[in-house]
């Protein structure tokens, strides 16, 4: 049961992701129309008429082109952030529990701090600072995740530390960032993995509710959120073209979640039997 | 002969609290020492202060020369040369010594590279023959295993090992069979003070089980409070005991036959617990919880040297 749960998760979490990057590389290559182009003749057509697959927007922009391309920034910023989020956060509940017990309260005390800013105001004074971009959005949300993981990271490196075979590695003459990174690093690292995939679904989403508010990505660069800003100002008669960004959004955040699931499990060898 | 490691006048505590209080201690090359003690009666604080692994706020003051060098105070480079390679420690939970995620040979890999770098191309044979020396069947497999792969005794068996693959001159041992059953407990013992020998080191072997000490250990030292209240050659401190604390543990000790002849309740036991460091009475730490316990008992006994015994007592049997 358990084995076919773990397959299970992988492969259906593993062709997501792998769909929406080939779906990314494509768009590099390839996409039906040009997702700026507008095309007042062809105004909110629906499913397949003249070509566009997915219809088009209000201005006659074609919404499979629009994902595709958004598609290739969403997955990008996600994996990026994410990326940028986890190693920081280790950074910091490494330092924190590497040091002292001084350092670790006051990096702690701080990352507090950080984590009662509202992300959203970081993300409005950046954006008005150096103006919406790919890279300001990665910025903010970094700073707005890593706290949180330093947290996670730290509570799960503070019981390895008690543990005999660190204590075994100390008097060994290890120091403590050897211990750090050569024992706990690896002993946490299928919890890296997991806070890596669900940060990744995170970031997509905060980027896609950033882009909403109009501090995210915007034309001619393409999220898959604001393709959703764009629609929700049409919502009713024109209802499919939320409902596939959304869709998009969340079958990509549920693929990056079952993965991370699965990975978990295949990085730790306890959980995997004999694997001599 | 002279001493391996020389303990003068060990104190541990945190500033406010001491959780080993004045320990001295001698012991020869070769020699088994057996650490006597309930739990929280400081012993493991004592192997801890030996080793320099005292947790954050805990200090050691006094001295624990080994060979040359006083471990206490001693510097973070000099450490190096002494922990791990003259002195090893074998821990208590064989799972939570061990990495779960390294194979056993990075652990052995590790500690002989550490040790000396010429032998470091050579590690896999040197744990191999380490590993079959200590009755681990198929050592070189074993040694592709993870920890959680392997057997309790066998993982004990492995900690053994690495503690004697530097060949040090004193081996601590933190209660290394409690977490084994009964059968594997001797096994694994035979397995230690075997090695111990063929090294010529010396073993101190922390443990609350008056029956290992009995049959593993020449000399015992008893640890109330913090404090050694009777240390001297197993025979003499076991069978004919002079402190009251040391009398009662060894009274308390269970033996089968006589759960069964005098049933049960009929266990003797001693009253009260171990008063923990906030409450350490005056003078003499087991005074409250003794049957003998007189006025002088308020002052801290001093230590009585007999020949090879010590004792700190003012009312001893």
């Amino acid at each position: 049961m358990k084995t076919r749960n773990l397959t299970l998760n992988i492969w259906t979490g593993g062709s997501i992701t792998t769909f929406f990057i080939l779906c990314s590389a494509t768009s590099l290559l390839w996409t039906p129309f040009d997702p700026n182009y507008v095309d007042t003749t062809k105004i909110s057509l629906g499913f397949g008429e003249s070509g566009h697959l997915l219809g088009t927007d209000v201005v006659g922009r074609d919404l499979l082109s629009g994902l595709l391309t958004g598609a290739r920034m969403s997955v990008f910023l996600g994996c990026v952030t994410a990326a940028i989020s986890v190693v920081l956060g280790t950074l910091f509940a490494f330092i924190a529990v590497g040091i002292s017990p001084w350092v670790d309260e006051v990096v702690m005390r701080l990352l507090d701090v950080l984590m009662a800013v509202p992300g959203v105001i970081i993300a409005l004074v950046v954006a008005t600072v150096s103006g919406p971009s790919a890279m300001s959005t990665v910025i903010v949300l970094s700073v707005f995740f890593a706290p949180v993981i330093a947290r996670v990271v730290r509570s799960a490196t503070l019981p390895i530390l008690n543990e005999d075979f660190v204590q075994s590695a100390r008097i060994y003459g290890r120091g403590t960032f050897f211990v750090l990174f050569r024992h706990v690093l690896p002993n946490i690292f299928s919890i890296l993995v997991v806070q890596f995939s669900l940060y990744t679904a995170n970031a997509v989403l905060a980027e896609s509710g950033l882009s909403y508010l109009g501090v995210g990505i915007s034309r001619p660069q393409i999220s898959w959120g604001t393709l959703l800003k764009e629609a929700q100002e049409t919502v009713g008669p024109t209802t499919g073209l939320m409902l596939w960004p959304a869709t998009v959004i969340l079958v990509f955040v549920l693929g990056m979640n079952l993965l991370g699931d699965g990975l978990r499990d295949v990085f730790d060898p306890r959980s995997t039997g004999k694997r001599s | 002969m002279t001493p391996i490691l020389r303990v003068r006048d060990l104190w541990v505590s945190n500033g406010r609290l001491a959780a080993v209080r004045g320990v001295n201690l001698d012991i020869l090359p070769g020699q088994r020492l057996g650490l006597v003690g309930e739990s929280g009666a400081g012993k493991s604080m004592f192997g801890l202060a030996i080793m320099n692994l005292l947790p954050f706020g805990w200090s050691a003051t006094g001295s624990a020369v080994l060979g040359y060098t006083d471990l206490i105070g001693i510097s973070e480079t000099d450490q190096r040369e002494v922990r791990g390679r003259r002195v090893a420690m074998v821990f208590q939970d064989s799972l939570s010594a061990l990495d779960p995620m390294k194979r056993i040979g990075w652990h052995f890999k590790r500690i002989i590279s550490r040790a000396s770098s010429d032998q470091a191309t050579q590690w896999r044979g040197m744990s191999v023959d380490i590993l079959s020396d200590l009755g681990v069947e198929n050592a070189a497999t074993a040694l592709r295993k993870y920890p959680h792969q392997l057997s309790g005794g066998q993982r004990q068996r492995i900690l053994i090992g690495m503690a004697v693959a530097t060949r040090p001159e004193l081996i601590i041992a933190d209660e290394p069979t409690t977490s084994v059953d009964t059968a594997i407990q001797r096994n694994v013992l035979d397995m230690l003070t075997a090695a111990t020998n063929k090294l010529g080191a010396s073993l101190i072997l922390v443990t609350h089980d008056l029956a290992l000490v009995s049959n593993y250990c020449d000399t015992v030292a008893v640890m109330y409070g913090g404090q050694i209240v009777e240390s001297g050659p197993t025979s003499d401190v076991l069978g004919k005991s002079r402190h009251p604390y040391t009398a009662a543990l060894v009274n308390s000790n269970i033996s089968l036959t006589r759960v069964i002849e005098q049933q049960a309740e009929a266990l003797p036991v001693i009253p009260g617990v171990m008063p923990s460091l906030e409450s350490m009475p005056t003078g003499c730490a087991f005074r409250l919880r003794c049957d003998r316990a007189s006025s002088a008992c308020e002052e801290i006994p001093p230590v009585s040297i007999s020949g090879s015994r010590t004792l700190r007592c003012w009312n001893p049997k």
